[in-house]
C-alpha cells in the first residue's frame, strides 16, 4: 500500500476560554491514501469543523494542543506560517462552507482565481492565463466567460463551483471541503457534489468531506468516521458502519435518517384518542 | 447577578472601555466634589493679587484679573460637563425617539426623518452656531446646550434607525407579535432594551460633539459671558494675551482639563464599539 | 366547528418579480390535517407564510381567516385570528429576545390574551405545556436562550404556540437548524399536536423525506406556482410532475446500496420554472392534480380542493392506512 497522504495521529485542539480551557478535538486519529474519500460526520460542535480548521491552520483563538498532522510525511505542526502559505492550494485546499462570504464581492472570478496564481508563483504567458482559468471554469462545468463575473451575479450553486475551481488550481494532493452543500437546495446539492467527485477523481486528489448528512455521505465517500463531543466515536468502510454501526451514536445518527422507505416510527404507534378526529 | 458579572469579566478584558470610563469617573467625581471643597469667593475679580505664578498659596497661580485659576477650573469644570450632559441628553433624546419612529413606522415620515437628518447633517454647525450664539442677548448655560443639542441629534437617529429597522425583522419581534404585542409594548419590551448598547453608544458621540462644539463657541468668546467654564476661560486667557505674558499657568490647565474629557470620552467610545459589534455578532 | 385559513387565487409580485401566482391554498376546517409545502429557495414558501401570517398583503387576491379577509379584521375577530394562528419558525435562535429569560416569550402570550388570571396559573399552565412537548420545566424556566439547545429551544417556541390553544400551526422549516438526533423528535411532537389535539398544520419545509414523515398531503411549490400537489404516499411514490420527479430523484437514500447516480449530469432546477404561460392544474385523479399549460373549456381545480378531498379520505381510513 502507498503511504498516506494525510496522516492525523492523535489530534488535541484546545480552545481557552472565560470559564477554563475546554477541549473541542480528543485524541482524533486517521488517514487517508491517494485519492481516497473520506467522510467525517457529526453534530454541530462535534469537533469536526474544528479539526479541518486545526488541519488548514486557521483556527480562531483555539490551539493545537497535541498530536501530528502529516502531509505527505510532513509534520504540519513544525511549519512556520510562510511555509504554511506555500501549503495551501498547492498541496492542500479547502473548500469552504459559505461561498458567499469566502469570494471577495468586490473582485471579478477571473482576478481571484488569478490571484492564487500570482502567489504561489505560477506564470503564464500573455493571454495564456485567461485561457487556463477559462479552462479550470470549465472543468467544474461552468462557462469560460464567468470570470468575467463578480460574485453577486452568480446563484449559490455557481460560486460553490468557483470555489471547487479554485481549490483544484494548483493541482493538490488533499481537498478538504467543509459542508460544502449545505446551503444548497437539493438539486444543486447533487449537481456541486458530483462536481467535486468527478474534478477529484481526474486529479486524482484525496477528499476529506465534512458534513452533518449521513445519507449524503454514503453516496459519496468510501470510508466515514463518526464524531462525537470532540472524539471520533467510529471509523470504518461505509457500507460496514451503515449495515453494524458499533457505537449507539452511529446508530442513532442511521436510525434518525428519514427515508422515503419507512415513514416515521411514530406514526405506527395507536392514534390516542383512538378513532382520530 | 449573572449578567453583572459578565458585564464585569467583559470589561476586565475591554483595557480601552476600562480607562476611559476610570478617567471619565475621575474628572466627574473633581467636578461634583471639588466645588464643595473650594472657596468660591477666590474665583471673582480682584480676589488676589493678579498675575501670580503658581506657589504655595495659589497652586496654579492667579490670572490678570487677580482670580484664584485652581478656583477657577474647580468651577468652570462642571459648568463645562453640565452644558455637554445636557445638550447630551437632549439630542440624544430627539434621536432615539425619531430614529425609533423612522424605523418602526416607515413610510412617509421615515423618508421626512432620514432626509431631514441627512440635510442636517451636511450643514456646517459650526457656521450655524456662531450665527445664533453671536445673536441672542445674553448667553446661558442652559441655552448653550439646547443650541448645541439642535445640531447633534442626527447622529443617534441614524444609528437608531437603522438598528430599528434591522431587529424589527428578527425572529423575536414576530415572535412577540404572535404573542399579541403591539405598537409601543413591541417597542418598548422588544426593541428598546436590545438598542441599550447602541444607545450608550450614541451617547458618549453625542456628549463629545456636543462639548467640542461648547468649546470651540467659548473660545470664539460667543459663549456665556458672566459663567466660568472651560472654554471661557481659554478666550479670556487669550483675551488678556497670557501666551505673549508666558502665563502658561492660566491657559495651560484648562486645555489639560479639556484633552482629559475628550480622551476619556474616546476612548469610551472606541471600547463601547467593540463591545456593541461584538453584541451585534454574537447575540 | 373549526376555522378555515386560506389563500384564494393569490398573486404577490415583489418589484415587477413575482413571487407567487394564482396560488389557492387552506389549511384548518372539520377535518385537521398536516400539509406540506415543499419549495426550494425562490420557491415563494416564505411569502406563503408570511401572507396566511398577515404579516404581509397580497398583491391581488386574498387571504382568508374563518371566511373573512385579514384586512377586514378588526376587535376581536382580529385577537382571536391572532391567537388562533400560530406559526414556528426556522432558526431557534434568532426568535427568542437575548434580552430576557425563556418565561418572558411564554408569559407574554399569555396575559396579552387573557388567558390566565394570575401568575400562578399562567405557570402551572406553562409548566403542563412545556411537559408535553418533552421539556423538564424545571431545567428550562428561568433560564437565558442561550443556556439551551437547538432542539430545546425549538421544542419552546412549540410550547409557546400550543399555550395560546390554536387552531393552525405554521411550521416553517421548524426541523432545519436542528441536529439530526433532535429531528424525528420534533416532528413527532407536531404529528401529535395534529393526531392529539386536532390542530391543523402547514409544514413548510425544503426537505422532502420530513415531509413525507409528517404530511397527509403534499404540495410542491415552484416559481411561485404548486407543481403538483396530492397524499403524501402518492406524491412521493409515484410523482407525476417532472419537477417532483428531479426533486425526490435528487435526494440522497440512508441506504448506500441504492444508487444515486451522483456522476450523472444533472441540470438545476431551473428547466422546470415555468415560463410567462399561464398554468392550472388538473386533476389526474381523486386524490392528486398536476400543473399543465391553461385548457380551455376545462375545469381546473386547486390546491385547497386537493387539500380537502385527501383530509376526507383520511378521516375516512382510505389513505395511509399503515402497514
Amino acid at each position: 500500500m502507498s503511504s498516506p497522504v494525510l496522516e492525523i495521529r492523535n489530534l488535541d485542539v484546545t480552545y481557552p476560554t472565560a470559564r477554563g480551557p475546554f477541549q473541542a478535538v480528543k485524541d482524533v486519529s486517521f488517514s487517508l491514501g491517494p485519492g481516497e474519500r473520506f467522510g467525517l460526520v457529526g453534530e454541530s460542535g462535534s469537533g469536526k469543523s474544528t479539526t479541518i480548521l486545526a488541519l488548514m491552520r486557521m483556527l480562531r483563538g483555539g490551539l493545537v494542543t497535541g498530536g501530528e498532522l502529516l502531509l505527505n510525511g510532513r509534520d504540519l505542526t513544525k511549519m512556520t506560517n510562510a511555509q504554511y502559505r506555500a501549503l495551501r492550494f498547492a498541496e492542500m485546499s479547502l473548500v469552504p462552507q459559505g461561498a458567499m462570504s469566502s469570494l471577495n464581492p468586490v473582485l471579478r472570478i477571473g482576478r481571484q482565481i488569478a490571484d492564487i496564481f500570482e502567489d504561489h508563483g505560477v506564470r503564464h504567458a500573455p493571454g495564456e492565463r485567461n485561457r487556463a482559468i477559462g479552462e479550470l471554469l470549465q472543468r467544474v462545468g461552468l462557462e469560460p466567460a464567468v470570470q468575467n463575473r463578480f460574485p453577486h451575479q452568480l446563484s449559490g450553486g455557481m460560486k460553490q463551483r468557483v470555489c471547487i475551481a479554485m481549490s483544484i488550481a494548483l493541482r493538490p494532493s488533499l481537498i478538504l471541503a467543509d459542508e460544502p452543500t449545505s446551503a444548497l437546495d437539493v438539486m444543486v446539492q447533487k449537481q456541486v457534489l458530483g462536481t467535486l467527485g468527478r474534478v477529484q477523481r481526474e486529479l486524482g486528489a484525496a477528499v476529506v468531506l465534512i458534513g452533518h448528512d449521513m445519507a449524503l455521505m454514503a453516496h459519496f465517500v468510501s470510508r466515514i468516521g463518526v464524531m462525537y463531543r470532540g472524539e471520533l466515536v467510529e471509523i470504518g468502510p461505509v457500507k460496514k458502519v451503515f449495515s453494524a454501526p458499533e457505537h449507539p451514536y452511529t446508530r442513532m445518527l442511521i436510525e434518525s435518517l428519514p427515508s422515503f422507505d419507512r415513514v416515521g416510527a411514530f406514526r405506527l404507534a395507536p392514534p390516542a384518542g383512538a378513532g382520530g378526529a | 447577578m449573572d449578567r453583572f458579572l459578565f458585564a464585569a469579566a467583559g470589561l476586565y478584558r475591554n483595557k480601552s472601555l476600562l480607562f476611559g470610563l476610570l478617567i471619565l469617573t475621575t474628572i466627574v467625581l473633581v467636578a461634583l466634589i471639588g466645588p464643595l471643597l473650594v472657596d468660591g469667593t477666590l474665583s471673582r475679580v480682584g480676589a488676589t493679587v493678579p498675575r501670580q505664578p503658581p506657589s504655595g498659596a495659589h497652586w496654579l497661580g492667579t490670572d490678570a484679573q487677580g482670580r484664584d485659576m485652581l478656583t477657577v477650573l474647580i468651577l468652570a469644570m462642571p459648568q463645562t460637563l453640565k452644558i455637554g450632559l445636557a445638550a447630551g441628553l437632549i439630542s440624544l433624546s430627539a434621536g432615539v425617539a425619531l430614529g425609533l419612529i423612522a424605523g418602526f413606522v416607515g413610510g412617509f415620515i421615515d423618508t421626512v426623518i432620514r432626509l431631514a437628518s441627512d440635510v442636517m447633517m451636511t450643514i456646517p454647525g459650526i457656521a450655524i452656531l456662531v450665527l445664533v450664539a453671536s445673536n441672542v442677548r445674553e448667553m446661558t448655560v442652559e441655552l448653550m446646550a439646547v443650541i448645541v443639542a439642535s445640531l447633534s441629534w442626527m447622529v443617534a437617529t441614524r444609528t437608531i434607525r437603522a438598528q430599528t429597522l434591522s431587529l424589527r425583522e428578527r425572529g423575536y419581534v414576530q415572535i412577540a407579535r404572535l404573542n399579541g404585542s403591539t405598537g409601543l409594548k413591541l417597542i418598548f419590551v422588544e426593541v428598546l432594551p436590545n438598542l441599550l448598547p447602541f444607545i450608550a453608544a450614541s451617547f458618549v458621540i453625542t456628549v463629545s460633539s456636543a462639548m467640542l462644539a461648547t468649546i470651540g463657541l467659548e473660545a470664539l468668546g460667543l459663549g456665556p459671558q458672566n459663567e466660568l467654564t472651560l472654554g471661557m476661560t481659554i478666550y479670556w486667557s487669550q483675551f488678556y494675551g497670557a501666551i505673549i505674558r508666558g502665563m502658561w499657568w492660566w491657559w495651560g490647565p484648562p486645555i489639560v482639563a479639556i484633552s482629559l474629557i475628550f480622551i476619556g470620552l474616546m476612548l469610551t467610545s472606541a471600547g463601547m464599539d467593540s463591545f456593541v459589534n461584538k453584541r451585534a455578532g454574537t447575540s | 366547528m373549526k376555522k378555515v385559513l386560506e389563500v384564494r387565487d393569490v398573486d404577490v409580485v415583489y418589484s415587477g418579480k413575482p413571487a407567487l401566482r394564482g396560488l389557492s391554498l387552506a389549511v384548518g376546517g372539520p377535518r385537521p390535517s398536516i400539509t406540506a409545502v415543499v419549495g426550494e429557495s425562490g420557491s415563494g414558501k416564505t411569502t406563503l407564510i408570511r401572507l396566511l401570517l398577515g404579516f404581509q398583503d397580497p398583491s391581488s387576491g386574498s387571504v382568508l381567516y374563518d371566511g373573512n379577509p385579514l384586512t377586514s379584521l378588526r376587535g376581536g375577530a382580529q385577537r382571536n385570528f391572532r391567537r388562533e394562528v400560530q406559526a414556528i419558525f426556522q432558526d431557534p435562535f434568532d426568535v427568542f429576545n437575548p434580552f430576557y429569560r425563556i418565561d418572558h416569550p411564554l408569559l407574554t402570550p399569555l396575559k396579552a390574551f387573557g388567558l390566565v388570571r394570575s401568575r400562578r396559573e399562567a405557570y402551572a399552565k406553562i409548566e403542563s405545556t412545556l411537559t408535553r412537548v418533552g421539556l423538564d420545566p424545571a431545567e428550562t424556566l428561568g433560564k437565558y436562550p442561550h443556556q439551551l439547545s437547538g432542539g430545546q429551544r425549538q421544542r419552546v417556541m412549540i410550547a409557546r404556540a400550543l399555550l395560546l390553544d390554536p387552531e393552525v400551526i405554521l411550521a416553517d422549516e421548524p426541523v432545519s437548524m436542528v441536529d439530526a438526533s433532535m429531528r424525528s423528535t420534533i416532528l413527532e411532537i407536531l404529528y401529535g399536536l395534529n393526531r392529539d389535539l386536532g390542530i391543523s398544520l402547514i409544514y413548510v419545509t425544503h426537505d422532502l423525506t420530513t415531509a413525507y414523515q409528517v404530511a397527509d398531503t403534499i404540495v410542491v411549490l415552484h416559481g411561485g406556482q404548486v407543481m403538483e400537489v396530492g397524499a403524501a404516499e402518492a406524491v412521493i411514490h409515484d410523482p407525476r410532475h417532472p419537477y417532483t420527479k428531479a426533486l425526490i430523484e435528487a435526494v440522497p437514500s440512508p441506504d448506500p446500496d441504492k444508487p444515486w447516480n451522483l456522476d450523472e449530469s444533472v441540470d438545476g432546477p431551473g428547466r422546470f420554472l415555468p415560463g410567462d404561460e399561464k398554468l392550472a392544474l388538473y386533476r389526474t385523479d381523486p386524490l392528486r392534480a398536476v400543473a399543465a399549460p391553461l385548457r380551455e373549456g376545462e375545469e381546473a381545480t386547486t390546491a385547497a380542493a386537493i387539500q380537502f378531498a385527501v383530509s376526507e379520505a383520511k378521516a375516512e381510513g382510505i389513505v395511509r392506512s399503515e402497514p
